[in-house]
């Protein structure tokens, strides 16, 4: 019955990605994303990783696709892409794609599933318990990294924004 | 499938009908009762025709809906201008499946009724992401009218739910820490069977007063109410969002608002005041002690009030600019949940009692309005 149900959202999965690639419109692509998201969180909890499928949820589809929808609905990106669509981006894109498959089939090949074995019901405790005990320097160091983007971000944009005050061009 | 399975299976199913027929159903008379109780606050009358005290307004409305015809621009995106009703509604009834209207389940028949839909380990967390999705609704619709008011209304909406989705979060958080788990069912558990002064225990609006303040403030202005709510402001967009909107759909707009409404109230009532929790007397004396001491009854008491509240809010306050939301949920809001966050924090390191947090609050308080008070830039004479 599990089975089956990981089936059918792993398919979906697949062919929402497949969506994101191949759609004319960036609202459509971005929709696909969202869609691509949603099923990973179900596949998720159908694995009883609730935190995992929670925080996919509320992070990924709840925030940061907003935002993506947000500017493709406001920018209307098609627009200024028109014509700029040619063989290097292609070629490009596979490269791209060709690589991270490359990576993720040595992963595969190493990683021992067995570790992924479904957790109790009240795995939050433990997780909680793994985050901030055993794995605490690896996430203390994403947030340094996060927080240095954050920075790098605000510095950028508000070079941008206080040349356009002035009336200059933007130097980037 | 075992027989067992497919019971539990059939009993989610029917459990869901109910509480969205519950939900659906309650906004229909909400729909009635924010127009009475608005016309009583402006010294009007208000819907008094259709039937009994014009009780049958709700009916009428919604045959009037149905029956409309569905209105559509010419240029509107045809998939996404349907889509985007039908996922507000379904993200707004689907966010209250965890949450638990009665303390423990119910023996009825043999049968044992567990008042809640789901009771995951994660319930604040789904609730919280499900009801961060509503913004697509909104954001789609307003963008698929390809009407500029709705476009401009989507976009307001959006920056002022993810502005205030961080200030609601940090408001739950404390509170949350108190009981050490993210269960609704624990929740209510520790309010109801621990002790205030004694224990960690107590409704938890007595412990985390500011947490309930920014809680309810942030909710106001997650669920786009006055006076919050800009992206509907009438006299600068038209309706917003859904301007391009008739018929059902609109209906449908309109239904997911008040079930979002129903679901933050519920929120504040389970996290807050308790939930299904009534009177403190002893429930194992008789079916009347039982009732005094929690059920469903209460907490429809306590949803209802908070309903009322935000129909009051609307008829008291006047709309926000929309610079002075910003600062309120960014520069005010956050940082005293953080700072809240954080005395609460070290209570919980130091094992307070209830009581003992509310008088750190309440220190924290008093400290905090000195300061800025101290901060306060001298009166500047205008020179004009």
């Amino acid at each position: 019955m599990i089975t089956a149900a990981k089936c059918v959202v792993a398919v979906l999965a697949l062919a929402s990605a497949f969506g994101v690639a191949f759609s004319r419109q960036a609202v459509h692509s971005a929709l696909f994303l969202t869609c691509n998201l949603l099923c990973v969180a179900v596949l998720y909890l159908l694995m009883s990783l609730h935190f995992l499928g929670a925080a996919q949820l509320l992070v990924y589809a709840g925030a940061i696709m907003v935002v993506f929808l947000f500017a493709v609905t406001v920018l209307a990106p098609e627009d200024e892409m028109l014509g700029k669509w040619n063989d290097s981006y292609k070629l490009t894109g596979i490269a791209v794609a060709a690589l991270l498959g490359a990576c993720l089939m040595v992963v595969n090949s190493r990683a021992s599933l067995a570790d992924l074995a479904a957790p109790e019901q009240g795995s939050l405790k433990q997780f909680a318990t793994d985050l901030f005990g055993k794995f605490v320097f690896p996430f203390e160091g994403t947030a340094f990294v996060l927080l240095v983007a954050l920075i790098g971000v605000v510095l950028l944009g508000h070079r941008r924004l206080r040349d356009l005050d002035r009336g200059g061009p933007s130097r980037d | 499938m075992t027989l067992e399975a497919l019971g539990f299976f059939v009993g989610v199913v029917i459990k869901a009908v109910l509480f969205s027929v519950a939900l659906l159903t309650g906004f229909a008379y909400m729909t009635y009762g924010e127009r009475r109780i608005v016309a009583r606050m402006q010294w009007r009358v208000g819907p008094n025709k259709v039937g009994p005290w014009g009780l049958l307004q709700p009916a009428a409305d919604g045959i009037k809906l149905l029956f409309k015809e569905q209105l559509q621009p010419k240029e509107a995106k045809t998939f996404l201008f349907v889509l985007a009703p039908m996922i507000s509604l379904v993200v707004a009834l689907s966010a209250y499946a965890v949450i638990p209207i009665d303390k423990d389940p119910v023996n009825l028949f043999g049968y044992s009724i567990e008042p809640w839909v789901s009771n995951p380990s994660i319930a604040v967390l789904y609730l919280l992401g499900i009801s961060s999705l509503g913004v697509y609704g909104i954001i789609l619709g307003g963008w698929a009218s390809n009407n500029k008011y709705a476009l401009l209304g989507a976009i307001r909406s959006s920056a002022q739910v993810i502005s205030y989705e961080l200030a609601l979060g940090t408001a739950l958080v404390s509170p949350l820490l108190m009981v050490g788990s993210l269960s609704f069912r624990d929740v209510v558990n520790q309010q109801l069977d621990h002790s205030y002064l004694t224990g960690d225990g107590g409704w938890l609006i007595l412990a985390q007063p500011v947490a309930f303040f920014l809680y309810w403030t942030a909710a106001v202005a997650e669920v786009n109410r006055a006076p919050f709510d800009l992206p509907e402001a009438e006299q600068e967009l038209g309706a917003g969002y859904h301007t391009e909107y008739s018929g059902m759909k609109f209906a449908m707009f309109f239904m997911a608002e008040y079930v979002n409404m129903f679901t933050v109230s519920s929120v504040a009532t389970t996290v807050f005041l308790g939930g299904p929790g009534g009177l403190p007397v002893d429930e194992s004396q008789g079916l009347l002690f039982r009732l005094l001491a929690h059920g469903p009854h209460w907490f429809l008491l306590k949803v209802y009030f908070f309903m009322f509240v935000f129909i009051w809010l609307r008829a008291t306050f006047p709309r926000f600019r929309y610079d002075q939301l910003m600062r309120i949920g960014w520069q005010f809001l956050l940082p005293l949940g953080l700072i809240n966050l954080g005395v609460t924090a070290v209570g919980v390191a130091m094992q307070w009692k209830s009581y003992q947090f509310t008088l750190a609050v309440a220190s924290m308080l008093v400290t905090l309005i000195a300061l800025s008070m101290l901060n306060r830039k001298p009166e500047q004479p205008d020179h004009h």
